[in-house]
């Protein structure tokens, strides 16, 4: 083997210990800290909404993007399992991040040339968003201004199913990926008020928000019916 | 700065606001939620310790802690009074269900209420009882560890 062709694997091996000792400084640099186990999540979350927002690594578009993704699900795990008000505020940032990130790749319309990017970025806000929302009800409206009223409870799946008809609308196309975190946000919302809504709601509460969530679907085939045209082309 | 970046910017930091905004009293103590329900001003009441033995605890699921609680005879009969249990932490939302007991009645009074505080007030219903039944569904948190307990009801009630 020449010299030119060492080159590469020899940079990758300084790269890979490099990393591995950074990993191990910050292992202990926690430990010593004593940090709740909240601030991990929080660190995570800063971390992958900073890259995922200056798009890097630029040689792995998707890497941020992808950590979003798994921040997002992790922390939404977490806070189901413990409803820990520490959680809030690394959910409120992953869903700020990943938003941000979304809304400027998408504004300049530069995406790399790997669809996964993209799709990532869509998963991540739209997990995010979910994770985040869902928290939010919980801690400032179940725990919170509306501990004593069961009429709280049509408010998460209102919200959820009118973002995700919108963007089911935007998005045009169900294969297009605005689209697919829409028709997850409309499932979600949908089978709350099939299995959730209807049972723990009762009388006018439990009317308004079946009636409400008939109306915005109709309201949401009257839009996509205005886009045939672009869906038919598949313009995504 | 490119009208693009400009947009990325200000979206950063309308969501930024949007999001964290409400959790400006959220972060750094539990103990402050701007948005809680404040307790209800009370009246003067008498309360009554409970002894440390009189509670049974016991995991009938590993996420379901109980706790039952029995009354001193003084407390078997109460017009309007309430059990109080105090946590030495929060619940953060725990779901509770209570149940009183008395010699022919046993009485759901919690089903699945929310407890965000420290604190489960179960309100004892009338009639003659002696025992009152906790659950609390703790999932993946540690098990609640109860700092004390305390019957409460207002002056004047009978007892």
């Amino acid at each position: 083997m020449n010299e030119q062709g060492t080159r590469p694997n020899e940079s990758t091996l300084l790269a890979v210990g490099g990393a591995g000792f950074l990993m191990l400084a910050a292992f202990f640099l926690w430990r010593d800290l004593a940090l709740p186990p909240a601030a991990m999540l929080i660190a995570a979350a800063v971390t992958a909404s900073v890259a995922a927002t200056l798009q890097w690594p630029r040689r792995w578009p998707a890497l941020a993007p992808a950590a979003l993704l798994v921040t997002s699900a992790w922390g939404g795990l977490w806070y189901a399992a413990l409803t820990s008000p520490a959680l809030l505020p690394a959910l409120a940032v992953t869903a700020a991040g990943s938003i941000a990130a979304l809304a400027i790749r998408e504004s300049s319309g530069v995406w790399p040339a790997s669809a996964w990017a993209r799709r990532l970025t869509w998963y991540a806000a739209g997990a995010a968003f979910l994770a985040a929302t869902w928290a939010l009800y919980f801690y400032f409206f179940t725990l919170g201004v509306a501990s004593e009223s069961v009429v709280r409870r049509l408010i998460p799946t209102l919200v959820w199913l009118a973002v995700g008809l919108a963007l089911l609308v935007a998005g045009r196309t169900r294969a297009a990926p605005p689209a697919q975190v829409g028709i997850v946000l409309m499932a979600v919302a949908l089978a709350k008020a099939l299995f959730y809504d209807t049972t723990h709601m009762y009388g006018p509460s439990r009317v308004a928000v079946l009636g409400a969530v008939g109306t915005l679907l109709l309201a949401g085939a009257r839009m996509l019916q205005r886009v045939p045209a672009a869906a038919a082309r598949g313009d995504a | 700065m490119t009208p693009h970046a400009r947009a990325g910017a200000a979206a950063l930091v309308t969501a930024t606001a949007v999001l964290t905004a409400p959790l400006a009293g959220c972060w750094g103590s539990s103990d402050i939620n701007p948005f809680a329900r404040p307790p209800a001003p009370a009246g003067p009441v008498i309360a009554t310790p409970i002894d440390a033995d009189a509670v049974a605890i016991s995991e009938p699921s590993p996420w379901i802690v109980r706790y039952r609680v029995t009354l001193p005879p003084m407390c078997a009969a109460l017009a309007g009074g309430t059990l109080k249990l105090r946590f030495t932490a929060r619940l953060d939302g725990a779901k509770v269900d209570a149940f009183v007991e008395g010699p022919r009645q046993r009485v759901a009074v919690l089903h699945g209420k929310r407890v965000g505080g420290d604190t489960v007030a179960v309100p004892l219903a009338p009639g003659t009882l002696d025992t009152v039944d906790v659950w609390v569904h703790r999932r993946l948190r540690s098990p609640p560890v109860i700092r004390d307990a305390v019957v409460e009801r207002p002056d004047g009630a009978r007892g």
